[in-house]
């Protein structure tokens, strides 16, 4: 299995509901990371997510799991694009984006994919946030 | 919110959106609110069993685009200053564009929605180096 493969494995497996009366998996805290960091992550994890859901090998949970985790991913990219700004992307950042990739090809994959969960849960509870004051207004007009 | 119109209105507003940008001045929060109420018409328009198969797919790319600027705007949010009482904010933002004519909410939302896309490909470009 490639390590970018393994990411994703360990990343899909930490997103898994616990069993009942299981604790969740507690990701190591990672060093600080930039909004810009983290949209690199998420716009790599997305990618890989996209791939593993149209893998004909794996099987309908993995895909249907796969399937789920693009779609938090994609969503929390455009999260970060929204923190970062489009003032900042004004010039160019092709440096700073492959100086990200790699720092991730380099880094011990627990951590990166710690890292991963870390960039996905931000967006995580800001959207439902968002969503829950959603829920309390009529749906249309 | 009418979504035929919305989805109906759609494609002549993305060729419109330089002169449409000028119409109003929508903050973050203005934007969220607007991105969240087609959100919540296309969930809502996705339920039904009497859509066409065009109308599904048609609905069904609004959902997600309506959702990924939602996550845009709550990003901005996030980086300005903190809002009090941010679910009332919200149901006051909510029920005034209630209130604006169909074809003006239907103009900001597209506004909005454009404005989210439009920076997704500011990042597409700059990771790309233009």
């Amino acid at each position: 299995m490639k390590p970018r493969s393994v990411v994703f494995a360990l990343v899909l497996a930490g997103l898994a509901a616990p069993a009942v009366g299981q604790a969740p998996e507690v990701a190591a805290a990672p060093a600080k990371l930039s909004d810009f960091s983290c949209l690199i992550r998420m716009m790599h994890m997305s990618n890989l997510a996209s791939k593993a859901a149209e893998d004909s090998k794996k099987d309908e949970a993995f895909r249907s799991s796969a399937v789920k985790l693009e779609a938090e991913a994609r969503r929390a990219a455009y999260y970060y694009m929204g923190r970062v700004g489009p003032e900042w992307f004004a010039t160019s950042r092709t440096a700073e984006g492959l100086a990200e990739f790699k720092a991730m090809g380099t880094m011990p994959r627990e951590q990166l994919s710690g890292e991963v969960k870390h960039c996905l849960n931000g967006p995580l509870a800001a959207n439902e946030q968002m969503i829950a004051s959603l829920k309390s207004k009529p749906a249309t007009k | 919110m009418n979504m035929k119109l919305l989805l109906a209105a759609a494609p002549l507003l993305v060729l419109a959106a330089p002169a449409t940008a000028q119409t109003a001045k929508l903050d973050d929060l203005d934007c969220s609110v607007r991105v969240m109420k087609v959100l919540s018409g296309t969930i809502n328009e996705l339920k039904k069993t009497t859509l066409t198969a065009s109308e599904r797919d048609e609905s069904t790319n609004l959902k997600s685009r309506s959702d990924r600027a939602l996550a845009y705007f709550t990003g901005r949010l996030d980086m300005g200053p903190k809002i009090p009482n941010l679910g009332k904010e919200i149901a006051a933002r909510w029920d005034a564009a209630a209130k604006l004519d169909i074809e003006v909410q239907t103009t900001q939302t597209i506004q909005c929605l454009n404005q989210a896309d439009d920076n997704q490909m500011a990042f597409l470009k700059s990771a790309a180096g233009e």
